[in-house]
């Protein structure tokens, strides 16, 4: 056998040419893809159109994506999805589950006196407090600052990124279940503190009350009564077991109207509850803080009096300075509740104790 | 309205047959595209259509009155009021804030207090991107490259909603041609288009947003809290993350445009692959980095007159370019650091070709090792970039000097897939690209439909849930 030992001249392959398309057929391809895209993530997109603001869209949404999801089931033609979802650890993602608790502390079993300074439960390096922090889009970049504070405490062990969820709250369990959500980090985590940011999406009505249908008029009476079951509920899940629960409250907006529409109901509404449970459960107020003397404020001065932006645009969010100033507030409250310090005290020494005699005698 | 949303679907499902029975009757096409990207603009926000209205009046105007003036000197006048009008505006929305907030700090350090009325401004989304459209046809008519065009054909110029709130930077003299064209309907570049949006989704929902929620975000909010290794992994996801999310938007822009029969500039080619800083500029944000050059960094001189002053005029460019993606300092250090390492390059460039020294070889070996090293300064400069402030970069560059040892939960074989698929998929041939595209053009309607449908089942899976918003709509 022999071989050519010719230099090969190289070949110019050309280029492949792709068919141009009629707009008709463009259409179709469009209309075809969509079907199938829809019939295969149909679990997907009920959801999402379960989590639509209320209104005509979401009806409308909900009743065209209702029964596509119905025929994908029959046809089995979402198992790809559950497939894939299984693969990476995320299943169940499209179940939908509305249930949520009531409160189970009743005025009669409040205790009497508040937690104090000498019941506080020590931890330390070697048996940290186990943190979770978590709730809405506002608890990310608070959450974020918060755990370098913790983690400076030296006797905190936070479990896990900030646990947050945009858009979500207690007015649609559709959309995220908290109270379920929070069961299951309790059973996995075990955490000891959480620190939960949760109201600002709540400003709306209430779907999936125990009687079915909606509570509508935000701030009316059924709407509070029904808030105050879910927000109850919450607290009464969490805060039990020696688990003490931080309430970051919705803080000032630019909005000032959606804020007294709304949030002002919600923050009242979380107060009270925590009041209900001292000792379990700590509510956060953050309006003050974050206001120019009780109005709203895109900057403030810092500790140093340079003026420093503490508001995204949006007039809602937190920059990083804004959220230095909640995690503060919160670390507050944790050292109320736990205490984080006292590991680093020396034990007494003979010497430490010779020299505190001393500085005495004098 | 978001691309990769079901709205936008909805929203184009409607507009694309639309776009095609109008189109052989320019005038009423004209209307209806401009009607649809309003509705599109407006969407977010109908305040902003008054500026975009604004805008468009204002610049078709000092374009007609560059155009019909003789004099140099007037003309010179009149595209100074254009540029001052257009950066004026750009400068009240992105920057009044910044700018009084910084002087008031400065003015503080002297013992002067102005105690000055910051107002709340929300920052109209896309404003740099049609500002700097706008200023590419004045610019364009004072150069006389470019004639005036009747004032329906301008609006429509500035607001054609494919790359109306996040590019490409479409220049005056790109898209207005393409208004007196044909366009026939039974050619579409529909394959083309369905790749790049399909490509364009899937670097948004899947890489950008994953790498964003499982990593980038944590790993930014608390540097001080992770390892050195968890840092070092976080600046390499932020980099394919933000080259996902902003060319995964370009992508999803100039398919669209295809399907209505338009041809924008390509905007990312393959960035990482870059061998040079100079390099990289050519390959990211080509129509920025273009439009940089021509308006900025060549009439401040450009390399003409040599030495000190092509240092300067690239770090002003830099400096400005930087600026021009946020207000804040930090994005100004970014646009620095590309400056000084551009100055850089062209120092050891022209040193070379003044001692008759040849080019360094081009091996296998030399290119990869420059690669490697681009990629580093470019990582380098991203971390300021993505920071929120100074301190939170300074945390993450030093938790890589001092963070080893600690454990690095966060840096998982997801991650660092992902990372390594964002940076590969930047060396496939383009031939095979063709090839594929080829392929996928001789499938019948109903096949590729199916092809895509199976495509939207995993992107909507294996993205994270929820639509974040694109990272260069702040700018």
């Amino acid at each position: 056998m022999t071989t050519s030992t010719q230099p090969r001249t190289p070949r110019h392959r050309r280029p492949a040419r792709r068919r141009l398309s009629a707009a008709g057929n463009v259409l179709l391809v469009g209309l075809v893809s969509l079907g199938v895209g829809w019939l295969l993530n149909a679990p997907g997109v009920l959801k999402t159109a379960e989590g639509m603001p209320l209104g005509w869209r979401r009806d409308v949404a909900v009743t065209f994506a209702r029964p596509v999801a119905e025929i994908s089931s029959l046809l089995q033609l979402d198992r790809p999805r559950e497939w894939i979802q299984d693969r990476i650890d995320r299943g169940g993602e499209d179940d939908i589950d509305v249930s949520l608790p009531s409160p189970t502390t009743v005025p009669d079993n409040l205790p009497s006196t508040t937690t104090t300074a000498a019941q506080k439960p020590v931890f330390t390096p070697e048996a940290p407090l186990r943190t979770w922090i978590g709730g809405d889009s506002l608890a990310i970049t608070p959450g974020e600052s918060l755990i370098s504070l913790l983690d400076n405490t030296g006797a905190v062990s936070v479990v896990g990124p900030v646990d947050g969820h945009v858009s979500s709250g207690l007015a649609r369990p559709e959309i995220f279940n908290w109270p379920q959500h929070l069961s299951e980090v309790i059973a996995t985590q075990n955490p000891r503190a959480l620190v939960l940011t949760l109201g600002s999406n709540d400003d709306q009505p209430l779907t999936n009350p125990p009687g079915g249908g909606t509570v509508g008029n935000v701030g009316s009476q059924a709407w509070q009564d029904e808030y105050r079951r879910r927000i109850g509920g919450l607290m009464d899940t969490v805060a039990v077991d020696g688990r003490v629960l931080f309430w970051i409250g919705v803080p000032i907006i630019r909005d000032g109207g959606r804020y007294a529409r709304g949030y002002e109901f919600i923050n009242v509404i979380v107060a009270d509850e925590a009041a209900k449970r001292p000792g379990r459960v700590y509510y956060v107020e953050t309006y003050t803080p974050l206001s120019d003397k009780g109005a709203y404020a895109d900057y403030l001065p810092n500790p140093s009096g340079a003026l420093i932006q503490i508001r995204t645009g949006d007039g809602i969010h937190f920059t990083r300075a804004g959220a230095n100033i909640i995690a503060n507030e919160v670390m507050e409250r944790v050292h109320l509740a736990f205490d984080l310090e006292s590991w680093r005290d020396p034990p007494e020494t003979t010497t430490t104790t010779r020299a505190r005699d001393r500085d005495r005698d004098r | 309205m978001l691309f990769p949303t079901i709205t936008f679907a909805l929203f184009f499902a409607v507009v694309f047959p639309l776009n095609w029975l109008f189109m052989p009757r320019p005038a009423r096409w004209k209307v209806f595209i401009l009607g649809a990207s309003y509705f599109f603009y407006g969407y977010w926000d109908p305040a902003f259509l008054l500026l975009l209205g604004g805008s468009s009046v204002f610049n078709w105007v000092m374009g007609g009155c560059i155009h019909r003036a003789r004099a140099e000197a007037l003309r010179r006048s009149w595209l100074t009021i254009a540029v001052v009008g257009n950066l004026g505006v750009l400068g009240y929305f992105k920057y009044y804030d910044f700018f009084l907030s910084s002087a008031t700090n400065l003015l503080d350090r002297v013992g002067i207090d102005i105690s000055p009325q910051i107002v709340a401004i929300t920052l109209p989304i896309g404003i740099s991107f049609f500002t700097f459209q706008a200023l590419s046809y004045v610019i364009d008519i004072y150069r006389r490259t470019t004639e005036p065009v009747r004032i329906m054909d301008f609006v429509v110029y500035l607001s054609f909603f494919p790359h109306l709130v996040a590019g490409p930077i479409v220049r005056a003299s790109e898209f207005l041609p393409q208004l007196k064209e044909r366009h026939d309907p039974r050619r579409i570049d529909a394959t083309r288009a369905f790749f790049l949006i399909f490509a364009g989704l899937f670097k948004k929902v899947v890489i950008a947003n994953f790498l964003a929620t499982e990593i980038v975000d944590t790993v930014f909010g608390s540097p001080s809290q992770h390892s050195a290794l968890e840092n070092l992994v976080a600046i390499y996801a932020y980099a394919v993350q933000i080259y996902a999310d902003f060319s995964g938007y370009t992508d999803i822009a100039i398919g669209l445009a295809l399907l209505l029969g338009f041809r924008f500039p390509l905007n990312f080619d393959g960035p990482y692959t870059a061998t040079s800083v100079q390099d990289f500029w050519r390959r990211w944000h080509m129509t920025l980095s273009r439009w940089l050059r021509d308006y900025l960094y060549i009439p401040l001189g450009g390399n003409r007159s040599g030495g000190g002053a092509t240092y300067r005029n690239l770090m002003i460019t830099m400096l400005l370019g930087g600026l021009w993606h946020g207000a804040a300092w930090t994005f100004v250090v970014w646009g620095g650091i590309h400056g000084g390492f551009l100055s850089l390059e062209h120092w050891r460039r022209s040193t070379r070709q003044a001692r008759g020294e040849p080019e360094p070889a081009d091996t296998v070996l030399t290119r990869t090792a420059r690669r490697i090293v681009t990629f580093h300064v470019i990582c380098f400069a991203w971390v300021f970039f993505r920071a929120e402030n100074f301190q939170t970069a300074y945390d993450v560059l030093g938790r890589l000097v001092s963070g080893w040892g600690n454990p690095s939960p966060l840096v998982t074989r997801s991650i660092l897939l992902v990372i390594a698929i964002g940076i590969g998929a930047q060396y496939i041939p383009k031939d095979a690209m063709g090839r594929a595209m080829a392929a996928f053009s001789r499938l019948s309607p109903v096949a590729q439909g199916f092809t895509m449908g199976l495509a939207l089942l995993l992107i909507d899976t294996l993205g994270p849930s929820g639509v974040a918003p694109f990272i260069y709509f702040q700018f």
